[in-house]
């Protein structure tokens, strides 16, 4: 029974109910109070805890979201239900923390990561095509440099207590969510209106991203790795799984009246298309260089992954830095004075990721990483 | 990557000709097996356990 189940989610019809299972889950904790298009979202979520952990002081967008915690915690079940408890660290870990960074920096332009991205085209977010057209450019950049032989070394089997530091991270802040201490300093911050003030229960959030996180890790989903794959070596195995996802968050959002088709006015979001466009770029190719898009870092941290771990706390660092330095876009940047740093931190995160994708090559990076 | 490293292989080698890859996680595992499908070869698998996890050698045929 074990080894079926374990077989299913490697075939067509695995991916595709995963993906199918996400966009519908998504959608229904977006009517459960989650904000629009954005029933998951790993970029904005990782950003509300930044400002809920005070790293930066963006006062909409501060909640310890329980679906970013339910996504590592359920990917770790997972990977313990089958024997895929992997602690392993040491492939370059700083650089997979600045690539968490600079993803962070470029999705927070765009306003969401990948799976926002699809979420919002399912909620009939035309700014999303933008968005989405970036993350492909960015993912076929870094294709490019992988047929080039970049790659970031290989990592290490380690210790279990190694591999376990995110989740037990991750289940501290849980433990802050249910308790919220208060503290003199202030902090736990949450948004009383804005983005951060709306969310599901916490018990049905952190319900659904364990479900999430256990099959997601199960099925290797990944909506960077969708791109890539097809680019690559035409594989579209992944890529079924993330259309599924976008045709189940469509289906639900049509059922529970969230689908509002057009461009101006869309939930937290912004017509400026060269920067939705630009800011995906970005993402798109830093996670192509660290081997994940953003919730496949969270489950690959919850297998035991050391350097996804780092690079989950890249992307926290990176959205309190976003928001410190004004590079994250707020609603209304058509307008040049609007724009803050994000065009100018666009121009160096893809800098840094084009110099990594030339010098990181060949068997001396295995060798010596 | 071990997908681009054994698709190159695959594209060099001639139909009947094997080769033996060595991958390290279940994903790359299954990354390596699907691709090699698309590209129609057989792949068997053998699961090796080493001192510190268990690995997989993945004998590879052109078809």
């Amino acid at each position: 029974m074990l080894k079926r189940l374990k077989g299913f989610f490697a075939t067509r019809p695995g991916i595709i109910s995963v993906g199918l299972g996400i966009g519908i889950l998504a959608s229904v904790l977006q009517k459960a109070g989650n904000p629009g298009n954005m029933g998951i979202c790993v970029a904005c979520f990782e950003r509300d805890i930044a400002g809920a952990v005070g790293l930066h002081r963006a006062a909409p967008v501060q909640y310890l979201r329980p679906e970013i915690i339910g996504f590592v915690l359920g990917a770790m079940i997972a990977a313990f239900a089958f024997k895929e408890w992997r602690p392993r660290v040491g492939s370059a870990p700083i650089i997979r923390f600045m690539l968490g960074f600079f993803a962070m920096v470029g999705a927070l332009v765009f306003l969401g990561c990948p799976w926002r991205a699809l979420l919002r085209l399912a909620g009939g977010d035309g700014n999303a095509i933008l968005g989405i057209a970036g993350l492909v450019v960015g993912v076929a950049i870094g294709v490019y440099f992988i047929k080039g032989g970049y790659n970031l070394g290989r990592s290490r089997p380690t210790r279990s207590s190694l591999g376990s530091i995110l989740p037990v991270i991750m289940f501290g802040l849980l433990l802050l969510l249910i308790f919220k201490p208060e503290l003199s300093s202030g902090v736990l911050f949450f948004s009383s209106e804005g983005p951060g003030s709306m969310h599901a229960n916490l018990f049905i959030a952190l319900g659904i991203a364990l479900a999430i996180g256990f099959f997601a890790q199960r099925s290797r989903f990944c909506t960077m790795g969708a791109i890539r794959d097809v680019i690559l070596v035409r594989d579209w195995h992944l890529l079924s799984g993330v259309i599924a996802l976008v045709v189940g968050a469509f289906v639900m959002n049509a059922i529970f009246g969230q689908l509002h088709w057009g461009f101006a006015g869309q939930p937290v979001a912004h017509t400026n298309q060269l920067l939705n466009f630009g800011g995906m770029v970005l993402a798109g190719l830093a996670f192509a260089l660290a081997g994940g898009c953003p919730g496949r870092q969270l489950f690959m941290s919850g297998e035991g992954d050391g350097d996804a771990g780092i690079f989950v706390i890249g992307m926290i660092i990176g959205a309190a830095f976003a928001h410190n330095f004004t590079t994250a876009a707020t609603p209304w940047p058509n307008n040049p004075a609007n724009w803050g740093w994000g065009p100018a931190a666009i121009i160096v995160g893809l800098a840094f990721c084009v110099i990594l994708g030339f010098t990181m090559r060949g068997k001396t990076v295995l060798a010596t990483a | 990557m071990p997908v681009v490293e054994t698709r190159k292989k695959i594209l060099g080698s001639s139909p009947g000709g094997s080769f033996e890859v060595l991958v390290e996680t279940g994903t790359s595992r299954d990354n390596v097996i699907r691709m090699a499908h698309n590209e129609s070869c057989d792949v068997k698998v053998t699961t090796r356990e080493t001192e510190a996890e268990e690995e997989y050698l993945l004998t590879i045929t052109r078809k």
